[in-house]
Parts: C-alpha cells; structure tokens; sequence
C-alpha cells in the first residue's frame, strides 16, 4: 500500500512536472534555445493566478485560459523583440540572453508582489479521495487531468493545424523550411507564445498546491530540462514520460531520503540517463542537441 | 608497410549505412584521390579515419598501430592532418595565431615553445602566400586565403599524412593552381596525401591514384586513367543508361 | 616611451597607490576596495574558464561556497590555524572541480549549461543537509581576530588584494602560454581543436581547475572576513550574477575586460544602486540582454575598435547578426 501511494504521488506529481516541461521541450526542441526564463514564466503563471483570484475572486483554475492567454501574449512580444534576435546563436549566447531575461522577470516579481510568500486558499483544496490507505486529493488528480488535456490539445495543435506543420517542419530544418516558405521568426513567435502559455497554466495549477514566491521558478527549471532529456527531445510523449518518470522518482526518493534532496536527485537522474541512453527514454537520434 | 590501412570499415547512422566494408590501403608518399558522388560516403570516411567517428565494423591501422577508436587528437598526434570542407579557422585569432596552434599540439610532440611556434608557422604562411596577413583577424582573409590557411593548420602539424577536404572548393583557377602545385610540394616533402575533390584537373594533375566511393562501398580503386574509364564509375555518376549508351555491356 | 614601458610604469603608479590608501583612507573606502578586489579576482578566475574555453559556467558560486566551508570547517571543526584553512580553501575545491570535470565535460553543449546551472545549488543543497559538517542552515560562525577594526580592514584589504594581484599574473602567464592558445582554440572551433591535436577535455578540465582554485581561495579569504557563514550567502546566485555580467560587461576573453567590468560595476553599486536596491537584479539581467545584443564584446570591445569602429551601423550589425 505504501508502495502504491508512493506510485499514485509520483503519478499526480509527474502530471504538473510533463505540463511545465512541455513549454520547455517545445522552445528547445524546436528553436535549439535553452529558455533560463522558463522557470520564470512559471512563476508568472503562478502570480497572475493569485491576482485573478485575490482580486476578482475568479477560482485558479477557471482562470488558466485568462493566464495561457495572458503569458501567450507575453511570449510572442518575448520572441518578437528579444529571443528572435539570437535564434541562431550559439547555444552559451543564447542560454546568457535568457538568464538575463530570468533575472528582470524575478527582479519584477519581487517589485510587484513582495518577497513574501502567497497563497491561494480554495475551498475544495484539502478534500481527497480516500481508498483503504490510499490518499488522492482530489486538486491532484484534476491537475493531472488538465495537464493530459492541454498535452492532448498541443498533440492535435502540431500534428493537424498549417502552423503545427511548420513547426514540425523548423524543427527538422530550418533550410529547408525556409525554402518552402515557411516565415521562420512568425513560426518560432507563436512557438514560443505557446510555450508561455503552457509555463503559465503550469504556473496556474502549482499556485493551488504551494505557495507562491518570487523565487519559485528557479528550481523548476532545472526539473523541466532533466524531464526533456528523460523522455527525449522533440517529442511530446516524451516529454510526459519524462514528466511522470521523474515525479515518481522524486516520489520515492523523498519517502527514502526526505525533501531536501530533489535537485541533486534530478541531478543524478540526468546523469544516469545521459550515460546510457544519451538521447532519452523516447527520443530520436536527429533531435539531439549535442555539439 | 602500409602507412594506413583500412580494414572492413563500416559506419551507419541510424539506419543509413553511410559506409560499407571498405577495405584499402595508403603506401608513404602516395597521394590518393578519393571520389564519388555527393552522399557517397567520403567525409565520413575521412571522419572516421581521423576519429571523429568511430567506425561500427572494421579497423583502421596507421604505421602499424591500431587507431580505430582513437579520439581526434590522439590521432591528430600521431601524424594524421585533416582539413575540413567547411572551413574551421580560429575565429577569434589571428592568421599566425591559427597556424601556431597546430605546431604546439600537433604531431611532433616536440617541446615546442609558444616562440618557436609563430615563427615556424610564420614561414609556413609565407609560403602559403599569406606572408602579408600575418596578423589579420581570419575574419579579412578571402575564401582562398582561408582555404590555404586550411591547409596550413594540417601542415603544421607535421602530419605524415595528409586528409584533404575539398579544398579547391570555391577557387578560381589561378587558386586551383596554386594549390595544386602546393599540393605537390607536400607530396614530394615525404607526406601522404588523400584528397577528397571534384575538380576533376586537380585530381588528375596531382594523384597516382583514385579510390571510387558509391553508396558507401568501394567500386573502384586504380590509376585515375583506368578509373575514369571504369564503368560501375561511370554507372555511378552518370547512371546506368549513360553507360550503356557509351558502349559498355 | 616604449609601449610596454608606459604600461609597467601605470602599472608601477597605480600598485604603490594602492598599497598606500588603506593608511590614509576610512574604512569605508577600505571595505569598498576590498570587496572589489575580492570581483577582481573571481572575475579574472570565471573569465579563465568562461571566457577563455567559452564555455559558460552559471554556478561558479559553488567553488567559492566550498572554499568557504573549507577554511571554516577547519578553523571550526579541526582548529586548524587560517593558513591552513586558505591553503584548504584553495585545494578542496580544486579536487572538487577535477571531479566534477569527470561528469561536466561528458555534457555536450546544451547539458553542460543546464550542468553548471544546477551545480551551485546541487551543492547548496548538500551543504544544508549535512548538518553534522557545516551546522547546515545554522551556519558556522568563525574565530574572531584579536585586533582592532582598523588593523583587520587592512589585513583583509591587502590578503585580497595580493591575491588579486596574484590571479592577474597566473592568468596573464597561463594566456600567453600553450595552455592559452588551447583556450582559444576550444572556444573558437572545438572540433577544429580536437583535430589540430588538443585534448580537449584535458585542456577544459585544466582551465576550470585553475579557475576553481582562485574562486575557492577567494571563498575562504572571505568566510573569515565576514565571520559567519551559511549556505545562504556562499552559495548565494547572487556572486555567480555578477561574476558573469561582470566578465560580459567588461569583455569577455581578454584580460582587462573582468578587471573594467568588477571595477566599473562595484563603482556603479556604490554609487547609484544603494538607492536602487530593488531594481539591481533587473538592472543585473537588462544589462545582460544590452551587452549581449549589441556589444557582445564588451567594454574592451569598444576600446579596441576606438571612436572611429562605433557607429550606429555596428551595432546594428550585432543586433542582426544571429537574428532569424
């Protein structure tokens, strides 16, 4: 039973990490941009949510599609006038010019917000589903539904929509794209519009689960990057693989070990993988971002 | 004894075989033309050779010593010089900082001090004809001057063999010219050569012998005369109806 | 006068009045120089690596956290006196730098940035949970000198200021020698590198050594100088920040740009952002995004190309040079 609790958290767990990492992977997968600010985005998520619901009283998660459209709109300025300029950079450019970015958005949140911590207190937030020993709360499982959901729309979004095929196609080659006519910097703006979005609905759905700092994003995003490596690049699967893999792991290590060992848990995680299958539990060979 | 010996060398990625069983050998002094159509494989054989990759099947022998999974530099150590096809100079120094590298890293091994090296590579681009240029950022030279600054950096690594990436790539004739009577030079210093060219004057003018890459296998090895006249070459690039055409049964 | 006649003379000039100031100035002015020669030595040590092998190291805080806790642990624990403590606080995390290369080197790329993004705070977090070696979030709080305020100004103003001088020279020695030109060559063109002969990961894993060795020297120095530390404010995000917008500011790959950039950058905080404490990380990161954009070399940069290279055009050039 013990076991199965450990599984069913690492499970729900796993669901808000796939959702976060989802952005992540897209950004990198297809624009070979390493986000620093994603963490960031996040947490920007995460505050909006708190406004809508300290200030019009709009419960978190009626609120995720006001916040995705909010942070979309965010990230196309974002691409537009600031990433599109180093797309084509080196990747230790690129991944300087996000940090610089994750810096002003933390600096942000602190000026708008406080370095105290909030929090959102809903009525349904502590009610679980009791089966013998085993605990569900039921904010949980709802995340982990939303978040099979919104993977599910971004899966018809890329394989059906003219756009998804151009980002398919951008992420293949970018020659060969360009040759077809497919306009680059709209297609990595909306890409990376979409990335903001899902960070924000990540951001949404954690703020019902922990409270909300300035700071929060930091250590999300290292867990993004290692789920991305997990599942593999350039793939959505993947990336919920890697999602729910690494909730489970850190569900277990935390019950061995306790909490304070997650980031250097992650930490090892990556480099097992890296070791033995340097191109993740799902990933294809192209999609690889080594030299 | 051979000076390189490739022995069943295969090499695929994923699912493309990029090479086949390839199996020949280099004498000393010998310059060697390695061609075949676009995608045949003959990068990925210099990569192999030179370590880049490691070959799935096979080894590769060079002065007797096994060298197959060897990283780049320790091949490049050993006496194997490379240039690559799209140009790699130091960016962001300057043309006699770029040839003083290979002589403090490469195949010598001689305790050779940073001194030492600007003034050797000082004369080695002298008689390159980049005497004037000495000190420009590698971002001024023109793609001639940097195709020959190539060439320089393997040099100067006393290689006792020397792979060459297409480098009359985008020269005018009196580039291609000078390179190959620079290429001759080498030769007739003591070093192998394996060049990789589709200009088919340099090929003639400079090697004794041409290997023919097709789909990642060996189909012809011989004195260019007899290989351009070889019909699986032919088939090769021309394609099956062409050679039939040209009388061949 | 000869070039380099006219630079040793400065160079002459500008050491004597440094050795001479802490006799006349207050211990203010004293303070201030001493923390700016503790950026003038991490910023020489991150460029070393960082700017030299281009290869972008984001937790270099975790050598000068472990430096720390090297010479407190110790002075604390082993009461050993504080040259030993130094001595340790330039070892430990040396070896620490040598295992991580193991690890980091195999990174290719996108991994190693994510790499040394998590290092910093894989350390913190170690720290703080053994709590039986370093007190964890209690921190440990060092042997207090027996002298007056005003001597211990001027002991740390000058044990940082040697150093400081002392890092100049080995990185101005290690640049001009092969180990420099490795350097470069794996910044410009690893493979180019690899091909020419160099073992790349033997030269990467030199330079973060020797990087690691001045950051975690600096680290100690100053544990015993503020008296007390925890894992908080060693292995604090904040150093690595500056580290890097410093060595970018400045110029990165060269050996003035770190030293203009600390300079120029704990002379900013002094004077304007005491006032502006809340928006300094937002400064932190839109200078980034400026220098980056359209000054990816740096102050040196414009130095080097004088009036006559800075145009409108240029950075314009800059700005479209990796655009999509």
């Amino acid at each position: 039973m013990y076991v199965l609790q450990i599984l069913v958290n690492g499970i729900l767990q796993g669901g808000i990490y796939a959702i976060m990492a989802m952005g992540f992977s897209l950004v990198w997968g297809v624009m070979l941009v390493l986000n620093i600010s994603h963490g960031a985005l996040i947490m920007l998520g995460a505050y909006i949510t708190f406004w809508l619901f300290s200030l019009f009283g709009i419960d978190p998660f009626f609120g995720i599609p006001i916040v995705m459209a909010i942070m979309f709109g965010v990230g196309a300025v974002l691409q537009k006038y600031v990433i599109n300029y180093v797309a084509r950079a080196p990747v230790f450019t690129t991944a300087i010019l996000t940090w610089g970015l994750d810096l002003l958005f933390i600096n942000l949140a602190l000026v708008l917000w406080s370095p105290n911590y909030r929090s959102i207190e809903v009525g349904y937030g502590g009610k679980a589903l009791v089966l013998g020993e085993l605990v569900v709360p039921h904010v949980r499982v709802l995340i982990l539904g939303i978040s099979l959901l919104l993977t599910l729309a971004l899966h018809l979004f890329i394989s059906r929509t003219k756009t998804g095929r151009a980002i398919r196609a951008c992420r293949m080659s970018v020659y060969g794209s360009r040759i077809v006519g497919v306009n680059i910097g709209k297609t990595y703006i909306i890409c990376f519009a979409i990335a903001a979005a899902l960070a924000g609905a990540a951001g949404s759905m954690l703020s019902v689960v922990q409270t909300i700092s300035p700071f929060m994003g930091v250590q999300y995003l290292f867990l993004c990057f290692v789920i991305c490596t997990l599942g593999g690049l350039g793939s959505i699967a993947g990336t919920l693989v890697g999602g729910i893999t690494l909730g489970i792991i850190q569900s277990a290590a935390t019950a061995i070990l306790g909490p304070g060992y997650t980031l250097a848990i992650s930490f090892g995680a990556l480099l097992l993988i890296l070791m033995v299958r340097p191109y993740g539990i799902l990933g294809r060979e192209q999609y690889e971002t080594g030299i | 004894m051979a000076l390189l010996r490739i022995e069943n060398v295969s090499m695929s990625f994923g699912g493309l075989q990029a090479l086949s069983d390839i199996s020949f050998e280099i004498a000393e002094r010998e310059v060697v033309a390695l061609i075949g159509p676009n995608g045949a494989g003959k990068t990925t054989l210099m990569n192999v050779i030179n370590g880049v990759y490691s070959p799935n099947k096979g080894r590769i022998w060079f002065k007797d010593t096994q060298i197959t999974d060897w990283p780049p530099h320790a091949v490049g150590r050993v006496g194997i010089g490379r240039t690559f096809q799209i140009e790699e100079p130091f960016k962001n120094m300057t043309t006699l900082e770029n040839i003083a590298v290979g002589f403090l890293f490469g195949a010598a091994r001689r305790k050779v001090r940073v001194k030492g090296a600007l003034e050797e590579g000082g004369e080695i681009l002298r008689e390159l004809g980049l005497g004037e240029k000495l000190h420009l950022s590698v971002n001024q030279l023109t793609t001639g001057e940097r195709k020959r600054l190539e060439l320089g950096k393997a040099l100067s690594m006393r290689p006792d063999l020397l792979l060459l990436d297409e480098v009359m790539a985008g020269l005018n004739h009196r580039e291609i010219e000078d390179m190959i009577n620079f290429v001759k030079r080498v030769h007739q210093s003591g070093v192998s050569v394996v060049i990789i060219e589709h200009v088919m004057k340099a090929i003639m003018a400079v090697s004794e012998r041409v290997v023919v890459l097709h789909h990642g296998s060996l189909i012809a090895d011989g004195p260019p005369e007899n290989v351009v006249n070889d019909r699986r070459v032919i088939e090769a690039y021309l394609g099956p109806r062409y050679a039939a055409a040209r009388g061949f049964r | 006068m000869k070039s380099w006649q006219t630079k040793s003379l400065t160079i002459l000039v500008v050491m004597a009045g440094l050795v001479v100031i802490p006799f006349f100035a207050s211990g203010y002015i004293t303070r201030f120089l001493t923390a700016v020669f503790m950026y003038l030595i991490l910023t020489q040590a991150w460029n070393l690596f960082g700017g030299y092998t281009g290869y972008i190291s984001f937790g270099h805080v975790a050598f000068f956290g472990v430096g720390a806790y090297s010479t407190a642990i110790c002075m604390t624990k082993l009461n050993l006196p504080f040259h030993i403590g130094l001595a340790a606080s330039a070892l430990v995390p040396t070896i620490v730098a040598l295992g991580l290369s193991f690890i980091l080197f195999k990174l290719r790329g996108h991994y190693f940035v994510m790499g040394s993004l998590a290092i910093a705070e894989v350390f913190r977090e170690i720290v703080s949970n053994m709590t039986s070696v370093t007190e964890g979030g209690m921190g440990i709080t060092m042997p207090l000198l027996p002298w007056e305020v005003e001597t211990l100004n001027k002991v740390f103003y000058f044990l940082m200021l040697i150093t400081a001088v002392v890092t100049a020279i080995t990185v101005l020695i290690t640049v001009r020698s092969r180990y420099g030109y490795a350097f470069r060559a794996i910044r410009d063109g690893e493979l180019g590198a690899s091909a020419i002969g160099i073992n790349t990961t033997l030269y990467k894993t030199f330079s973060l050594c020797l990087s690691a060795l001045f950051v975690g020297i600096t680290g100690g120095i100053y544990a015993y100088w503020i008296t007390y530390i925890e894992p908080n404010n060693v292995f604090n995000a904040q150093i690595s920040i500056l580290m890097l917008v410093m060595v970018y500011l400045g110029g990165r790959g060269t050996i003035l740009g770190p030293i203009l950039g600390a300079s120029v950058l704990e002379l900013l905080s002094e004077i304007f952002w005491v006032k502006f404490l809340t928006i300094h990380t937002a400064i932190l990161g839109i200078m980034i995004v400026v220098v980056v954009l359209f000054m990816p070399g740096g102050i040196m940069e414009l130095v080097t190309r004088g009036r006559a290279g800075i145009s409108w055009q240029w950075f314009k050039q800059n700005l479209t040079r990796y655009k999509v």
